[in-house]
């Protein structure tokens, strides 16, 4: 690991203040699950490190004018010690009780996550179908956007120099709402996905109404899909229209070639648990 | 090399030092002579460097040893007393649930994790509370053996910590 200079800022404008004078040369640390790996391999060599640790601010999970709130330093765990969560967006919950393993929750973040923008982070994909908004902030003042286009890029954010991601929030979903979460692994703990795909639907008896249907690990970014949610709309949910949709799904990915999948297999896979999905989010046979 | 003057507790042992910003917590832990902490893979996949930080299992491997800034850290070696195990480390002993003994002080420590939060798991929940902790010598029958057995006798035991 290179040398660097440690802050500990204990309040957001602190942090602010700090890392407005740095240009690039800084690196936010919350969890540090993903970042001290990286500068152990100096794959990354910050000359700042701020840790955001002692900003209890950043740390919250609240219902509020219909908003599930979630703070950026919320740790995986307290995703999965939350009833909020676990009532009201089980599709977070879900992917957050697979979400690396035990240890690795206690520290992971949900801004870290999302910051680190690696194409298979896993809080991303039901994020993605929960319509998402991230807030970041700077000392010039605060902006909003879908966390859709928080992801520019491979492992690239919308984050200037300057910002921090502050919170995450998304409309609760209805109580009817349907959804289904996968995550294809080479095993069940501390995988990285090779698929993951997070389905969320509301119906109107059988006739879809709405639809997200978000993908991790396929693309440069996490992404949505938007051909295939619009195929669902104001159809009827049946096992053909599910396999079309996990063609089309498989269409858009533009996945690669790792150590843990081909591209063509991981295409293959979407097209499977894209369908699973969407018919285990309605109650179907899924083939 | 750039320090930073720390603060923390291991064991209930007070820690103060300037120590270089760039190392880990598991580094420092190790350098200050905790070597039952365990370096493993140093990327947080195999759990042989987990230390309860403020009670809470963490890889010491992910942890910045200046993030430990005034909280309290607790390795296997925290948990009992030479004359007097835990009852999670006797059981450990008891169901062979040791081979090499590599992956046992990350292992203990999860599972004693994890029998706090749920005092009384199924095999399955066992399973699931040390997934992130790896057992190169494929020893995991006895580890839930010894778990589930501790899991049984520990409400009892006068003798608990915290």
């Amino acid at each position: 690991m290179n040398d660097f200079d440690f802050l500990s800022p204990q309040s957001l404008n602190t942090a602010l203040r700090a890392i407005s004078t740095k240009g690039r040369n800084y690196k936010i640390i919350a969890g540090g699950t993903n970042l001290v790996p990286d500068m152990r391999s100096q794959s990354i060599s910050p000359r700042w490190v701020i840790d955001l640790g002692g900003i209890e601010t950043l740390r919250f999970l609240k219902e509020e004018r219909g908003l599930i709130r979630i703070g950026a330093l919320t740790t995986m765990a307290d995703l999965v010690d939350s009833k909020l969560v676990r009532n009201r967006a089980p599709l977070l919950w879900q992917a957050a009780s697979r979400f690396a393993g035990p240890i690795v929750r206690n520290r992971a973040t949900v801004g870290g996550n999302l910051v680190d923008a690696s194409p298979a982070a896993d809080s991303a994909v039901p994020l993605l179908a929960l319509q998402a908004q991230v807030k970041l902030q700077s000392l010039k003042g605060k902006r909003t956007m879908p966390l859709e286009q928080f992801f520019a890029d491979y492992r690239k954010t919308a984050l200037r120099p300057g910002e921090i991601l502050t919170e995450i929030a998304f409309p609760i979903p209805e109580r009817t709402a349907k959804f289904a979460y996968h995550k294809m692994g080479r095993r069940n703990a501390m995988a990285i996905s090779v698929v993951s795909v997070g389905v969320l639907l509301k119906t109107k008896g059988d006739i879809c109404s709405e639809a997200a249907i978000a993908l991790g690990a396929v693309a440069p970014t996490p992404i949505r899909v938007s051909e295939a949610e619009s195929l669902l709309l104001n159809r009827k949910v049946d096992l053909e229209l599910a396999k079309k949709c996990g063609d089309l799904a498989a269409k858009r990915a533009h996945p690669i070639d790792d150590l843990r999948a081909s591209a063509d297999y991981r295409r293959q896979m979407c097209a499977v648990y894209v369908r699973k999905a969407i018919c285990q989010s309605v109650g179907l046979a899924t083939d | 090399m750039k320090k930073i003057s720390l603060r923390f507790k291991v064991n209930g042992k007070e820690i103060q030092g300037e120590f270089p910003t760039n190392f880990t917590l598991l580094r420092t832990l190790r350098d200050l002579g905790f070597t039952e902490v365990k370096n493993g893979c140093e990327k947080g996949d195999c759990g042989c460097c987990t230390v309860l930080l403020d009670g809470l299992p963490v890889n010491a491997c992910l942890v910045l040893a200046a993030q430990a800034q005034g909280r309290t850290v607790t390795t296997v070696r925290g948990l009992g007393e030479p004359n007097c195990l835990h009852p999670l480390q006797e059981s450990f002993i008891k169901h062979s649930a040791i081979q090499c003994g590599f992956c046992a002080p990350g292992m203990i420590l999860s599972a004693q994790a994890l029998l706090k939060r749920n005092p009384s798991p199924t095999r399955q929940e066992i399973r699931e509370g040390i997934s992130g902790n790896l057992c190169r010598c494929t020893g995991y029958e006895n580890i839930v053996n010894a778990i589930e057995a501790a899991a049984r006798e520990l409400p009892k035991s006068p003798k608990r910590k915290k």
